[in-house]
């Protein structure tokens, strides 16, 4: 095994990937270097998973090569064919994980070995147990490795899941090894990922190399030496992480593109991706009126009870966005369920003068009082994966699709014709199933849906989440035009620089409650020091 | 529930999707195979729709000119007697699939079939009652057994697979007990006129009658509200629920469809006999399984649908009726149903795999 610690962990050099012609990736170089953490960032469609994918020996590479460790695949041949990742010290921590939730923390740590080993050995659970229980407490992971996954937080299942995979690899070859991290924290609120970072830092200072998949420049801030940037199946650019201020990562991601989808409809869309983070100051909303006055038709809800919420009042008035936000587990991510009927609650909530009992509220009767609910799993709960677009465009409103008692697929595909050029959704294809749009098409596609049911209430739940920026500008533009014609909104999300981009006016929960209320101008700062305060 | 199911067997186009995840595959703009449209895709489309009707007329034609069947196989009455006898399969298994479609399988509904026509018998045979007024009870009662079945899966949330199977072999019990566990002959003559004796165009009227049970499944399935919820329910559930659907209504009406359409196959079944004997009906279980998921091949490849279950039924009986022509015993009949049914999961499975592997190549 080489010794040079300058030689890289990984080399990919030259890669080309093309479906159906197509080309994906073009000459695509990376070192992935010991003791650094390389971040790979781009928009959706820009390559990343596919570059990912042949790392992961998922797909092969149509030329290129890749050297692991001194050893080199060159693609395609014969080599290329025994190109494994299982068998080399590559490993991989998803956006899912990997972990089984109803086992505990040791017995996840042994699953690939107990799958591997013979099936008539005794499984040493004491050992075991202590072996997990001293590796997480080596990278300062306090998690009880006899506690199921499922009852864990989020991030400590994400910390498990890292410790977990860089365990398996150190096993396997000592230090020189690659742990391929792709959006693992997407799902964490941003407070919580720092603690993920520090576990990151911890394998770097081991010797190990990381490639770490985002979309979010602050991740990456927080974490990356160096940085690539994909654009359109190239990697374009390579910077040190102290050279990525935003305005130049921004024109790297975007390129061309950013002039293409330029035309949000709310004038400081555009500009607003330099203050997305802290820079935001009252100069940036001047030119965006509060409504005059609250109006009694708005909403009003009271004593609201259920999940971590307990007591919460709240009023939004009819053309007002307001933000919640808080540190997880304060609540105000249960907040939009609870006011939906899909999770359990009690209070009165009050939607344009029409009062309902929250007890007996549930997902349909939600509907009828015109509240929509746009969740944060769009995959599991937002659209139906398998279904065309206009299909799923149309499914609420169901009932109304009828020619002559029957359902029209034409009216379903002239509505989406319509809403795609509102929403600026791409492609303009109503019969593609709703799976294989890019993210950013997905989540416009599902809050197209519901603002086309013409509600008084929209809730949202990490709209933009898992989006690119273009997209982003596009989704917060539709969401403002929406609020400005007549509709009130409940923004939920861990994002401060889309709260003051997107909101007037900022919820703050502790422990359940609302304990801070934010007026204009908003901060990101402001924000987080209410979060924290 | 859901996944217990996705465990057990692969459903036609439920399942699979709600699995991928598609943030995590960021979708590539790559035209994916075929472009739609040409007329390669459209020939591949329709021949994959089309196979099944094809193999069924190449088997039709093989024992008509096959020397040792022949004789018996191109007479009127044979065909009357695949197509009558058919009939209540068909029905039994377009009651199958109502629920199927929406992700529950109710394994009740050929016990609910038996309890019915014994129901009938012992109501018009013993107690007299008039058989138009004894179907109409049985038809009530099979809902009422919808419901119970709905009961137990939808309210009480206990796994439809576990739920039916208890409420089946319940109404198997009362099935022996209605009737003395002995067969109930003499049911009005009336019955088996309108079900096999009265004949259209050589046809017995009940295979009219489930060639339009299907048909009108077949609309509502494709044209009406209804039917698109359920299909909702049927991909992915919880998307249906948040999107508004009335998930448990939906689920509860599809089990009382169940029900009622298991009464309707179990008074043809009784019309066909002029009898009702306790146990015989329960074996169309498997062949209703069977056509289900074969019928899942054609017609709409990947789901279940009504006219594709016609025809697999229709396809099946043909087999059986030129195997036993060709001399096999009554054996043959769980042989070819029970490789029938591993058959069509396998090959609707692979078609579903098919379908999805096209559309997630990047």
């Amino acid at each position: 095994m080489p010794t040079d610690c300058t030689a890289a962990v990984v080399e990919v050099v030259d890669i080309n990937k093309s479906f159906n012609g197509i080309p994906v990736l073009r000459d695509v170089c990376i070192d992935l270097m010991p003791g650094e953490v390389h971040a790979l960032l781009g928009v959706n469609g820009s390559g990343k998973s596919t570059l990912i994918k042949i790392l992961a020996g998922y797909h092969q590479a149509d030329s290129g090569r890749i050297t692991v460790n001194g050893t080199t695949f060159t693609f395609p041949g014969a080599q290329a064919s025994r190109y494994d990742a299982k068998a080399l010290p590559i490993a991989f921590v998803h956006q899912d994980l990997g972990l089984l939730s109803d086992l505990t923390v040791a017995e996840n740590f042994h699953v690939r070995e107990i799958v591997s080993a013979p099936t008539g050995r005794l499984i040493p659970w004491r050992r075991k147990r202590a072996e997990a229980a001293s590796a997480l407490r080596a990278y300062g992971v306090g998690v009880d490795p006899n506690e199921t996954v499922r009852r864990l937080s989020p991030v400590d299942r994400a910390r498990v899941a890292i410790v977990r995979a860089y365990t398996d690899l150190a096993e396997l070859t000592g230090s020189r090894t690659l742990l391929v991290l792709d959006e693992p924290t997407v799902f964490l609120p941003v407070e919580d990922r720092q603690r993920v970072w520090e576990l990151v830092r911890g394998i770097t200072e081991h010797g190990g190399a990381v490639l770490l998949v985002s979309h979010d420049l602050v991740d990456v801030r927080a974490v990356a030496d160096v940085v690539t940037i994909l654009r359109d199946g190239r990697a374009g650019t390579k910077l040190a992480v102290e050279a990525c201020d935003e305005a130049t990562v921004v024109a790297a991601l975007l390129g061309e593109r950013r002039v293409a989808h330029g035309s949000a409809p709310e004038p400081a869309a555009t500009g607003g991706l330099h203050r997305q983070r802290g820079a935001a100051g009252p100069a940036g909303h001047g030119s965006r009126p509060l409504p005059a006055r609250r109006h009694a038709d708005g909403v009003v809800a009271d004593n609201v009870r259920g999940g971590q919420v307990r007591d919460v009042s709240l009023s939004v008035a009819t053309g007002e966005i307001v933000g919640l936000t808080g540190l997880p587990g304060s609540g105000y991510d249960e907040l939009p369920y609870i006011l939906y009927g899909h999770v359990p609650g009690s209070g009165r909530l009050s939607v344009g003068g029409r009062r309902t009992s929250i007890q007996t509220l549930n997902p349909q009767r939600a509907r009828a009082e015109g509240i929509a609910l746009v969740p944060a799993d769009r995959a599991g709960q937002g659209a139906f994966a398998a279904l065309s677009a206009s299909e799923n465009v149309g499914a609420p409103s169901i009932d109304s699709h009828k020619r002559h008692g029957c359902v029209s697929a034409k009216s379903m595909t002239d509505q989406f014709t319509r809403c795609a050029a509102q929403y600026g959704i791409t492609p303009v294809e109503p019969t593609k199933p709703f799976s294989l749009f890019s993210g950013g098409n997905q989540q416009k596609i599902v809050i197209a849906k519901w603002l086309l049911t013409d509600p008084h209430l929209l809730l949202l739940h990490e709209p933009t989440q898992g989006v690119d920026i273009a997209s982003k500008n596009d989704l917060i533009g539709s969401i403002r035009q929406a609020a400005q014609s007549g509709l009130a909104v409940l923004w939920c999300s861990t994002d401060q620089g889309d709260l003051v981009r997107g909101c007037d006016r900022v919820l703050v929960f502790r422990d359940g409650a609302i304990t801070t209320e934010l007026d204009q101008p908003l901060t990101a700062d402001t924000i987080l020091e209410a979060i924290y305060g | 529930m859901a996944e217990a199911i996705e465990t057990n067997v692969e459903a036609p186009g439920g399942g699979s999707a709600a699995r991928t995840d598609p943030s995590r595959h960021e979708p590539v703009e790559v035209r994916h195979g075929v472009p739609a449209g040409t007329m390669g895709s459209l020939v591949a489309s329709w021949s994959e729709r089309l196979a099944l009707p094809l193999l069924w007329l190449v088997v039709s034609l093989v024992f008509t000119f096959l020397p040792a069947t022949g004789a018996h196989f191109a007479t009127l009455a044979t065909f009357g007697s695949i197509f009558g006898a058919g009939a209540v399969t068909v029905v039994l298994t377009l009651g199958l699939i109502v629920p199927a479609l929406g992700g529950d399988y109710d394994l009740s509904v050929a016990y609910n079939l038996t309890l019915s026509s014994i129901l009938l018998a012992e109501l018009n045979v013993n107690l007299h009652v008039n058989i138009a007024v004894a179907a109409v009870i049985v038809v009530a009662v099979g809902a009422i057994a919808g419901v119970a079945n709905a009961i137990v899966s939808v309210k009480f949330k206990v796994d439809p697979f576990i739920a039916t199977l208890g409420t089946g072999t319940v109404m198997a019990g009362i099935t022996l007990w209605v009737s003395h566990s002995a067969t109930i002959s003499g049911i009005s003559v009336g019955l088996s006129n309108i079900v096999v004796t009265d004949r259209w165009i050589g046809l017995p009227i009940e295979f009219y009658f489930a060639l339009g049970v299907a048909l009108v499944m077949a609309f509502v399935l494709a044209y009406l509200p209804a039917g698109r919820k359920l299909k909702y329910v049927g991909l992915q559930r919880d998307v249906a629920r948040l999107t508004g659907v009335a998930v448990g209504r939906v689920r509860t009406t599809a089990f009382i469809a169940s029900g009622v359409l298991s009464a309707v196959a179990g008074i043809m079944y009784a019309g066909n006999a002029g009898a009702a004997d306790p146990s015989s009906g329960v074996s169309l279980l498997l062949p209703a399984f069977a056509a289900a998921f074969l019928g899942s091949t054609t017609i709409l490849p990947g789901q279940f649908n009504p006219l594709g279950a016609l025809v697999a039924v229709y396809f099946l009986g043909t087999g059986i009726t030129g195997l036993e022509l060709l001399g096999a015993s009554s054996y043959i009949q769980d042989l070819f149903y029970g490789g029938a049914l591993i058959i069509a999961v396998i090959v609707s499975g692979v078609v579903r795999r098919k379908r999805n592997a096209t559309k997630e190549q990047v």
